[in-house]
């Protein structure tokens, strides 16, 4: 069973093989088949689960080029969040997307690359050593542009372009980087508390090679001033904005972020290189202008988009606090982000499918007609400003302990402050949906298609359990992770 | 048999010569049998090749006198790991580059100097192999020599007036090069009384103190000589038109192989005779890396600016001649052994990329870069093996493109000179930049209403095959450079100990 996290990448990739058989017309079988694929990664990450909370891992060396340059995968605790996160809301996603999808062209295109995103998305979260990071974190940048300019305008293939460009100037930095560390410490593995060998090599390289890494991951995890691809790549179709930009790619880069600063660098070396101060204040910069922009602007996905920037950077801050309470914070939040986003993505879908209204303004009153929907908005919102029994409560809870235990409570005012600036945009979409006068009337039946309705119904339903029980879902897992680290 | 050619190495040389003397003969009587011949004669040196890069693999170190006369009167070739490595990449490579000829050749050449042309052809590959195992300087002017005219023949084979003018420039600028060469052996056998590579490096540390500038001035003829025959930037002139303008086959061992072998014997001359402790003294070194580092950036760039396919290409071959310069100069073992692997690894994709060019060319008679929309669909199996050269280009892991770039960099690392690893990845960026944009056409820019159904491509198998196999090279040794690397690092660690 080592090759669990192989399997798990493989498993996509024959899906996809099969889909991109499939002819254009065979509806059908191009749904059950993602579906199938996505259902069957899910379940084979779930199966290692047992093995890991106890203490185990799976551990497979798919190829060895040279000695410190191989594939290897891994399924340890923090890989295995992120997989089964991102592979938990793909079945769901897969759900929505055959329903959002049904009328547009190139459903062949479309399915085949969103399950192969799938397996670039499992490599990321299950590589055990920066070189097979940055292998599927290309390779992630390569699938996703044919999602991104799906819809062929051409203002999609600006943001096609603006996106790839972005890629491979983070991957550059990521490669930079990789060198670097490469040739000083003669290893790229990660190891929970950092790389023993790189305490006492050179200091300028040890941060150059730093500013390459979060650089080159800060793209892709939307760190300011680096940001500006995310909202113009919301011309994507909702399935793959709601996926790619809320969760895997924008995750995969907080998740080499967290695996540079806690499995390469490691707190105590980052402590000393006093880098950890420095990425805490890019991330509180972040999170403070992206609330700010938010708040401005009226386009649906655009300010999810900002918001999506601004939670990202919760997670960046909680591993910048090189805290125990702070890891917690962060990986938790990472989870809860994406529960919860996804879940306002849906429902952006929903509304714009329904009512073809996409901006702030159009939505006064849409509580009449989607009054569901808008059940699930409010509670995805306020889940991630953090009200009490919600998700968002947990993770930020710990955030606050993390600062706390890291000395700098300087850091936790800044998680009130932002709490307050989201709520400068996210109440004005509630109050429009439910207290504005609109021209919205009531419809029998269910409001959307099912496809559609049903997924973002069971991942509020999901996400507001995480919340309740996070100590029985996701906190065993992140303790390991913190146990390991520190 | 293979004990025999271990002690024999220059029957390859030999072997080749015959075959490619016979080549008009052979055309005359049977004009279609000449390019099977041709592939089994190379593929017999291919199989030679190998046994003498296992053997010097194991560290052996062969030599061969010519009718025994032993050195320093007699001529001499020897095998390093450094030549056996170049035979096997001028014999694979040639044998690709013949396999896709069998179908290629008839469209672009008149078809009555077929026969010429593989005359001409394997004259080249025998040159070159000869030019990687000489042993002495005056054999090395021979081959440089032969390699040229045939390389102009290759050229001027299309027999259209692009083709003709840019011989004619390669030609002279080629015999400029030969010029220059020539007189720094004349200038070294003045000093030295050695045409021998050994006993002049020998007698020429005792020497080159007493005629200081003499020294200087054979330093320099070769290494612009040198220069300009490999195209190092700014000495490329006559690549980009000589490339485009040939027939593909051509294109595809001119740009894999003959740049190529001219760093080999700047390699051979410059670390045995002259010394790295001279080139630092005259901040040559200093110049072949400022020269590597533009020959990439500049190459690069032009590259970005063509609009013609294999333009763009021959620019890109600039950029790649810059990354072994880089690896000469760099000075450390790790360097000049990742220089020497980015040989192997170039030839094979770079000839891989213009053979594909050549089936694009033939298949839809498009040669801008902007017009091969959709191509993806109708030219599967082609695109495919573009795709895989081109990412190698750009450095994507599990491709051999990624391997030099990694050596290169660790190379440069263990130099002292972390700043040339910024320029590997900008060159990476800008090879993403001209190679990504085709990739995306072809597989993504289709009409949204009308999905094409895939077709097989519409040319003939031999070309297919040709790509394929070096498509799957790049693949291979991306995923196992054992036996390039473990070739490349013993060269290095024989020349630079």
């Amino acid at each position: 069973m080592d090759t669990l996290a192989f399997y798990s990448i493989l498993l996509p990739v024959l899906g996809a093989a099969l889909i991109a058989g499939c002819e254009e017309h065979w509806k059908r079988t191009r749904q059950l088949l993602a579906i199938c694929t996505s259902f069957l990664t899910c379940f084979l990450v779930a199966t290692a689960w047992p093995q890991v909370l106890a203490g185990g891992e799976y551990r497979f060396t798919a190829v060895r080029i040279t000695r410190e340059l191989n594939i290897t995968l891994v399924a340890e605790p923090l890989g295995l969040i992120f997989a089964s996160l991102a592979s938990l809301l793909w079945v769901f996603s897969m759900f929505y997307a055959t329903s959002y999808m049904s009328h547009e062209y190139h459903c062949r295109r479309f399915f085949t690359f969103y399950t192969l995103a799938l397996s670039a998305t499992m490599g990321v979260a299950f590589s055990d050593n920066l070189f097979t990071l940055y292998f599927f974190y290309e390779y992630l940048a390569l699938i996703t542009y044919p999602l991104v300019i799906h819809k062929q305008t051409t203002e999609a293939y600006a943001a096609g372009t603006k996106y790839i460009i972005y890629c491979f100037l983070s991957g550059a930095l990521v490669f930079l980087g990789m060198f670097v560390i490469g040739s000083f410490a003669g290893t790229l593995d990660f190891v929970p508390g950092g790389l023993p060998e790189i305490a006492g090599t050179n200091r300028f390289m040890l941060l150059l090679a730093f500013f390459a890494l979060i650089a080159g991951f800060g793209v892709k995890a939307a760190l300011m001033p680096l940001h500006s691809w995310l909202p113009t790549a919301m011309v994507a179709p909702t399935p793959v904005s709601a996926l790619l930009h809320a969760v895997a790619i924008v995750k995969s880069g907080v998740f080499g972020i967290l695996r540079v600063t806690h499995y390469l660098y490691g707190p105590e070396a980052l402590q000393e290189l006093g880098l950890g101060t420095l990425l805490a204040a890019v991330a509180v910069l972040t999170i403070i202008i992206a609330s700010l922009l938010a708040v401005r602007q009226n386009q649906l996905k655009a300010r999810l988009a900002y918001s999506t920037i601004a939670q990202l950077s919760y997670i960046i801050l909680g591993a910048a606090m090189l805290s125990p309470y702070g890891l917690t914070g962060g990986v938790a939040h990472l989870v809860n982000h994406a529960l919860l986003k996804i879940v306002l993505f849906f429902c952006a879908g929903v509304i714009a499918h329904e009512t073809g209204a996409t901006q702030v303004s159009q939505l006064n009153g849409i509580g009449r007609r989607l009054p569901y929907t808008c059940l699930f908005l409010t509670l995805a919102s306020l889940g991630l400003l953090g009200v009490l029994p919600l998700p968002g409560y947990i993770s930020k809870l710990y955030l606050l302990g993390g600062s706390l235990q890291a000395g700098q409570p300087l850091l936790g005012l800044t998680l009130l402050v932002s709490t307050v600036l989201g709520s400068l945009y996210y109440f004005p979409i509630i109050i429009a949906a439910y207290f504005r006068e609109g021209s919205y009337d009531r419809k029998n039946g269910l409001e959307t298609t099912p496809g559609m309705f049903f997924p973002t119904a069971v991942l509020a339903v999901l996400g507001l359990l995480f919340g309740l029980f996070a100590h029985h879902t996701t906190l065993p897992l992140v303790n390991r992770v913190v146990e390991s680290v520190f | 048999m293979w004990v025999w050619l271990a002690s024999h190495p220059a029957a390859l040389v030999v072997f080749m010569l015959m075959v490619a003397v016979s080549m008009p003969v052979l055309a005359h009587f049977r004009p279609l049998l000449c390019v099977y011949i041709a592939c089994f004669a190379v593929g017999l040196a291919l199989a030679g090749s190998l046994h003498l890069a296992l053997l010097t693999l194991r560290g052996e170190v062969l030599s061969y006198a010519v009718e025994g006369w032993l050195p320093p009167w007699g001529i001499e070739l020897v095998v390093t790991p450094l030549s056996a490595l170049m035979l096997v990449i001028i014999t694979s490579v040639g044998l690709c580059v013949l396999v896709y000829s069998i179908a290629s050749l008839e469209q672009e050449i008149p078809p009555g100097s077929i026969g010429w042309y593989y005359t001409a052809f394997l004259l080249l590959l025998t040159a070159m192999m000869g030019l990687a195992m000489a042993g002495d300087l005056f054999n090395i002017y021979v081959f440089i020599e032969v390699s040229t005219i045939a390389a102009c023949a290759l050229v001027v084979a299309k027999n259209s007036k692009a083709a003709t003018e840019a011989a004619l420039r390669y030609l002279l600028l080629a015999t400029v090069g030969s010029g220059f060469i020539l007189f720094a052996i004349c200038l070294l056998y003045l000093v030295t009384g050695h045409l021998n590579i050994a006993f002049t490096a020998r007698t020429f540390a005792d020497v080159s103190q007493q005629y200081p500038s003499l020294t200087w001035t054979a330093l320099s003829f070769f290494l612009v000589g040198l220069s300009l025959k490999a195209a190092l930037f700014p000495l490329h002139v006559w690549l980009p038109d000589a490339y485009s303008s040939a027939p593909a086959t051509s294109s595809a061992v001119l740009s894999g192989l003959v740049t190529k072998i001219y760093a080999v014997v700047l390699i051979k001359l410059l670390f045995p005779i002259f010394g790295l402790n001279l080139l630092d003294e005259t901040y040559l070194r200093h110049i072949l890396l400022l020269m590597a580092s533009l020959a990439i950036v500049a190459g690069s760039l032009f590259a970005f600016v063509q609009l013609d396919l294999k333009r763009r290409l021959a620019y890109s071959s600039v950029a790649g001649i810059g990354y072994i310069f880089l690896g000469i100069g760099l000075g450390s073992q790790l360097g000049l052994a990742a220089g020497i692997l980015h040989m192997f690894n170039h030839a094979i994709m770079k000839a891989c990329l213009f053979m594909s060019a050549g089936a694009i060319y033939r298949q839809t008679e498009h040669k801008h870069v902007n017009r091969l929309q959709g191509l993806g669909f109708d030219m599967p199996v082609t695109m495919a093996a573009f795709s895989i050269a081109a990412l190698s280009m750009v450095g994507i892991p599990l491709t051999c493109g990624f391997i030099s770039k990694w050596y290169l960099s660790l190379g440069s690392i263990a130099a002292g000179q972390p700043v040339f690893i910024g320029l590997i990845v900008l060159s990476g960026i800008l090879n993403a930049s001209y190679f990504l944009p085709i990739i995306w056409q072809a597989f993504f820019v289709v009409d949204r209403q009308q999905p094409k159904t895939i077709t097989l491509d519409a040319i003939p198998f031999s070309m297919l095959a040709g790509q394929v196999i070096l498509a799957l090279a790049v693949l291979f040794f991306g995923f196992w450079p054992g036996f390039p690397l473990a070739l490349a690092q013993k060269a290095a660690a024989v020349i630079l100990p």
